[in-house]
């Protein structure tokens, strides 16, 4: 996913930047460390904000997003996957659905905020949207606090 | 339990804002969208990010079992706020290693639910071991706050040493008055003939030994060897140990190794078997015979340690039921320590039968012959004469020969002995 990303954000515009820094982030995913995870993550951020920057079709910004959030969950997971161990099916679907889940949605977050930057009637549905969030998720930070006060009363 | 940042969510928060800030700064809408996925999931993960609460309690079955063998640790584990992906990670004693494919579990566990998870471990090495402690690590299902938390375990496991099964047994001398397999060499009713003689006033009848008699036309007897019980007392020197190098076991695993091995033996022949280690820490079991005894002696050099200690024990200490008069005893020393040492001389002067396996420290160390192991092993041979002087039966054993050899050694030595003290 990441060397997608990487190749996508190079072929797109190619600059000398952004070859060394796609480069340099996929070296760093290979590297099975939560620094050079981080390192690669914001290399390859980078790079494709780089190719964004020489020209690259904004269209591509919240998919390269949603990709590189993926890569990265997918990198980190890796990382702390025990080496001589075993992983339930259920919990690996359940992960796995919650990463699809959350890329669909980072997905649509990126879209609506470049259609909110771009249009006027986006514009509106984006404030709509940060107002959603912004509702959301205090509510569910009350809903947790009032939960865990609930459990300690009884 | 307590809470971290997973190793994306900090990268997932700089990214985010540095998006944002980007797109206003540099007026490029699609940067701000490009950070959008990142800001949103960090935001997502910390709000549903909640604390499992995960208890974690363990059994092992068996609870005893020989080195080599396999056990089964259960951890039942229960999480009241539930966790999408749980990862439990033993922690086992040193001695226990997991087998290929459980060194951890990774687990989906709702709230307020329990699971129980099995993970086979495999004894590598003898010893009384605690297992049951686990490292947890449970998170929502965007991963993004780790909370974590390590259970203790409470669950013991006896590691039993493995045991060379002996068949060759050091004879003990002398017999105690209660009846047993061996035959005895004092005279009375017995099954083993020892000698005829002529007959006495006071001889019962029903000794006569019809055809002596006959022969010599004067009343002859038949004397017999009763059949008697031994006392055998495995003594264990535990003042000290020697690092286990490479390839090879610690002097104190081949000395439990040893005891473990006689001392089945002996119980196998119905002879009475106690233990003393002595040590830093005094302990012994008294002598006794049967399969629940045999389990007692197994525990009890299961939990031979070497404990450091300055105190200077005397065998005075050991209670006389313990150490009887006419009890074999064998004693299993490295002679590292001039306290065993002392106790074993003191012994042989207190008129016990005492046969020494000396456990081959130098040849365990591999040191080349600088002068100072070379003033050592004089030392070492000093005090093995010093122990023949008073009576001691001693022999070397380095852990590569079998012990059987050692004990045949010790068997032919004592009845030369024998019999050049007869004459």
């Amino acid at each position: 996913v990441a060397a997608a990303v990487a190749l996508g954000a190079v072929l797109v515009e190619p600059t000398g930047a952004g070859v060394v820094l796609g480069a340099a982030g996929l070296a760093l995913l290979a590297v099975r460390h939560p620094a050079a995870l981080a390192g690669g993550l914001a290399a390859l951020a980078v790079a494709a904000a780089v190719s964004l920057d020489q020209g690259a079709p904004s269209a591509a910004a919240p998919l390269w997003g949603a990709a590189l959030l993926v890569a990265g969950a997918l990198a980190e997971r890796a990382l702390t996957l025990p080496g001589d161990g075993e992983v339930e099916i259920d919990a690996l679907l359940g992960w796995l659905a919650g990463l699809g889940i959350l890329a669909g949605v980072g997905l649509a977050a990126g879209a609506l905020v470049l259609l909110g930057a771009t249009t006027s009637a986006g514009s509106a549905a984006v404030g709509l949207a940060a107002g959603a969030v912004l509702a959301v998720v205090p509510a569910a930070l009350a809903r947790r606090r009032l939960g865990r006060g609930g459990r300690g009363a009884r | 339990m307590s809470a971290s940042a997973s190793p994306t969510l900090a990268s997932w928060v700089v990214l985010g804002v540095a998006g944002a800030l980007a797109g206003v700064v540099l007026g490029e809408p699609a940067l701000a969208a490009l950070g959008a996925p990142f800001a949103l999931a960090a935001v997502a993960g910390i709000a549903l990010a909640r604390d499992p609460r995960i208890r974690v309690r363990a059994s092992v079955r068996p609870e005893r079992m020989l080195e080599g063998d396999e056990a089964l640790v259960t951890y039942d584990v229960h999480a009241d706020g539930g966790s999408e992906w749980l990862e439990l990670r033993p922690l086992l004693a040193p001695g226990l290693v997991a087998q290929e494919g459980a060194a951890a579990r990774v687990l989906r566990i709702a709230p307020g639910d329990h699971r129980l998870v099995d993970l086979p471990v495999r004894a590598e090495r003898w010893g009384g071991l605690v297992v049951g402690g686990a490292r947890v690590r449970g998170a929502g299902v965007l991963g993004a706050v780790w909370f974590t938390g390590t259970a203790t375990g409470d669950a013991a496991v006896r590691v039993l040493p493995g045991i060379e099964r002996l068949r060759t047994l050091v004879t003990p001398a002398r017999t105690q008055a209660a009846v047993g397999p061996r035959r005895s060499s004092a005279r009375g009713d017995g099954l083993e003939l020892a000698e005829v003689r002529p007959w006495v006033p006071g001889d019962h009848a029903r000794r006569l030994h019809w055809r002596a008699t006959a022969r010599r036309g004067e009343p002859h007897v038949a004397e017999r060897h009763p059949e008697r019980a031994a006392d055998v007392l495995i003594f264990l020197d535990t003042f000290a140990d020697l690092p286990s190098p490479p390839a090879r076991e610690g002097a104190l695993t081949l000395a439990v190794r040893a005891a473990a091995g006689l001392a089945e033996a002996h119980l196998r022949v119905r002879d009475r078997v106690g233990v003393v280690a002595f040590g830093g820490v005094l302990n012994w079991l008294a002598p006794g015979s049967g399969v629940a005894h045999a389990l007692r002696i197994a525990d009890a050099l299961a939990r031979s340690e070497v404990f450091m200690s300055y105190v200077a024990h005397d065998v005075a200490m050991v209670p006389p039921a313990i150490l009887p008069s006419r009890a074999l005893v064998l004693a299993i020393t490295p002679l590292l320590d001039e306290r065993g040492a002392r106790a074993l001389l003191d012994l042989c002067a207190r008129g016990h039968d005492v046969t020494v396996i000396e456990i081959d420290a130098p040849a365990l160390l591999g040191r080349g012959r600088d002068p100072v192991t070379r003033l050592w092993m004089l030392r070492r041979a000093a005090m093995r004469a010093r122990l023949a002087e008073l009576g001691a039966t001693t022999a070397i054993w380095d852990g590569d020969r079998p012990l059987e050899a050692v004990l045949g050694e010790v068997t032919a030595f004592r009845r030369a002995s024998r019999l050049a003290a007869h004459g």
